[in-house]
């Protein structure tokens, strides 16, 4: 048995190196990870269990604001406040967030803005996810629209 | 030298068994193509590997602070990790693939590739750490202690880390070389700790894995598989084995100045399927040599009830080898190696012994067919360390082949000169056995005499 590696063998291996990489690739690109979310308020795409806590109501007047569940979203957990009046939405803010490390809190802090306009020019929890952040996305869409559900929306 | 009792149990003469008995099968034959499959295998394993830390990283992540050493980070550590598998998979001793590339080469193997994970592991460590340092806008020590004290499971992986570099550091050949064997060996088991340990941070930190199911999934599918591998083929086959053939010592005898033969006993032998040249790895249970496996070659294929081996005293366990007391239960490791006729290529062969490598040759040359005329050469320093010159002069003579003793010190004998002993050698499959400093001297004399890599076939005799 040889001990040397002949040159078709080293080219072998680095064929069967790059398929397993493009073969990933291909998955990747066909999973729905990155792509526009629309998410039922039963449904999560986290790991672990869903924590709720009790969501608060207020009521005055027209003008009406809740915030959804707390939501973990992987690296943290997530909980956003909605203003609506009637059935628009004034105003989507986070209510409450809380990271694993700083790395998430900085980029949590940066996407918030992208989300918060993108819920208010859709009116509603379908948001597309803002990419290289999609725990984040997912977990405020679904925190919005829980908050949203107990407005009646 | 002391000789334990004598009781009379004479190795059946190799004139009265001219071709291999009927009792005891040859190993089953290796497939080259077990070996091809399971590195394409791996190598594509790598590619995805890879390509999980690049898929799950985006370029926003990349340029936020400490996002790009995040990303070596990850890269670095799904790399490493992956290798690490592989350095587990090479010594897990899966008889189809040892079969093919021999237990040596798995280890040299083993040897070569060690670098790469603790180094791209180590990378890892480092790389992660500045990078959540940079993002939380604090120190690099003060970040290593949020990251071991806070992150889910990442302490047990530090500790695993560190055992994993001392580990490293021991095995460096000028650290190895003064330790005991023995004590190295032990350290090096921890390995199997490290690993267990560090498993768990991977899936529930890395960003390849955490909301992928799937990605999990396959993970610890792989690493499960790996250890079923080992549980397997290092542990479950030999105690097996052992439980079935039942050996024990049964006499030890001089066989020349410092070489002695150990006959041993057992149930059940013409089921253990052995080819010529292939060795065990043997545990003596007696008091002191129990806790220890050390390799012997067969010196002649098994003839039920009886296994032969033959060992050079050169150091402790080799003297107490040499005391064995008859009765001694004996737990087995094996059959290994890819020193045997399944691996010939040509018709013809030649053996090249050096010293106590006589005792593979000797039984590899039971497993030559008669067509292959080989042509054996002995080579021993002083002529009382030629052992076996008789029985191996028998089984030439059968097989139509020729003896040549190359008697002297080293610096006496040239070893170009096995060209004129041996014209044809170049259409020859050539087998050398010995010590390592002999096989790697004669390799280096075949290579420069023209004989091809694929025609040579080495068995380095080293602890």
């Amino acid at each position: 048995m040889s001990r040397r590696q002949p040159a078709n063998t080293k080219r072998a291996l680095f064929a069967a190196t790059s398929a397993g990489f493009v073969a990933v690739f291909a998955l990747h690109s066909v999973s729905p990870a990155g792509r526009k979310v629309a998410l039922p308020s039963t449904t999560t795409t986290t790991p672990g269990s869903t924590q709720t806590t009790g969501p608060t109501t207020t009521v005055s007047g027209a003008t009406r604001s809740a915030v959804g569940a707390n939501e973990q979203f992987g690296y943290g957990t997530i909980a956003v406040k909605v203003t609506v009046q009637g059935s628009q939405i004034l105003a989507v803010s986070v209510a409450n967030i809380q990271t694993l490390e700083s790395y998430s809190q900085s980029l949590a802090q940066q996407v918030d803005p992208i989300l918060t306009s993108e819920a208010m020019s859709a009116q509603s929890a379908n948001i597309q996810s803002v990419s290289g952040a999609s725990y984040t996305s997912a977990g405020f869409a679904q925190s919005l629209q829980s908050a949203l559900s107990q407005l009646g929306i | 030298m002391a000789t334990v009792t004598s009781q009379g149990h004479a190795w059946p003469d190799a004139a009265t068994h001219k071709r291999r008995p009927k009792s005891s099968p040859s190993a089953p034959a290796p497939r080259p193509w077990v070996l091809q499959v399971a590195i394409i295998a791996l190598a594509i394993g790598f590619g995805a590997t890879i390509a999980l830390a690049v898929t799950d990283t985006t370029w926003s992540q990349v340029k936020a602070p400490g996002g790009a050493w995040i990303f070596l980070g990850s890269l670095t550590g799904l790399a490493g990790t992956y290798l690490a598998l592989v350095m587990v998979l090479l010594v897990s001793r899966v008889p189809a693939v040892e079969r093919v590339l021999g237990q040596d080469g798995l280890l040299a193997w083993h040897r070569r590739l060690a670098p790469w994970p603790i180094s791209l592991i180590s990378a890892h460590v480092v790389f992660v750490t500045i990078g959540y340092a940079q993002s939380a806008k604090t120190g690099f020590w003060h970040e290593f202690g949020v990251l071991t004290n806070t992150f889910p499971q990442v302490l047990p992986a530090t500790i695993g880390f560190f055992i994993m570099v001392a580990i490293a550091v021991v095995s460096i050949r000028a650290i190895r070389q003064r330790i005991p064997r023995e004590r190295w060996w032990a350290l090096h088991l921890f390995m199997y700790l490290a690993l267990a340990i560090s498993f768990a941070h991977v899936i529930v930190l890395g960003p390849s894995f955490v909301g992928h199911p799937l990605t999990q999934l396959l993970w610890i599918a792989i690493w499960l598989a790996t250890a079923g591998l080992v549980l397997t083929y290092r542990i479950g086959l030999p105690i097996m084995r052992s439980m079935r053939h039942r050996l024990e010592v049964v006499e030890v005898r001089e066989e020349a100045p410092g070489v002695v033969t150990v006959i041993c006993r057992g149930e059940r032998l013409e089921r253990l399927a052995v080819s010529g040249g292939q060795f065990f790895e043997w545990r003596f249970l007696a008091r002191g040599m129990w806790w220890q496996a050390h390799p012997f070659s067969l010196s002649a294929l098994p003839r039920p009830p009886y296994l032969r081996l033959t060992v050079k005293v050169v150091g402790d366990f080799t003297a107490a080898v040499a005391r064995l007391r008859p009765g001694t239960r004996i737990a087995i490791e094996g059959p290994y190696g890819a020193f045997t006729s399944h691996h010939r290529e040509r018709q013809k062969a030649a053996l090249i012994a050096g010293g106590v490598g006589v005792t593979a040759v000797r039984s590899l040359l039971e497993d030559l067919p008669r067509g292959c005329e080989p042509v054996v050469v002995l080579r021993a320093s002083r002529p009382e360390d030629v052992v076996f010159s008789e029985e191996v002069a028998e089984l030439v003579r059968q097989r139509k082949g020729r003896v040549h003793e190359l008697v002297g010190a080293r610096s006496e004998v040239n070893l170009r000169g096995l060209i004129d002993i041996i014209p044809d050698l170049r259409q020859r499959d050539v087998f050398v056995a010995g010590p390592e400093q002999f096989v790697l001297d004669v390799c280096t004399t075949l290579t420069r005499l023209g004989v091809s890599s694929d025609a040579t076939h080495a068995e380095i005799y080293a602890l």
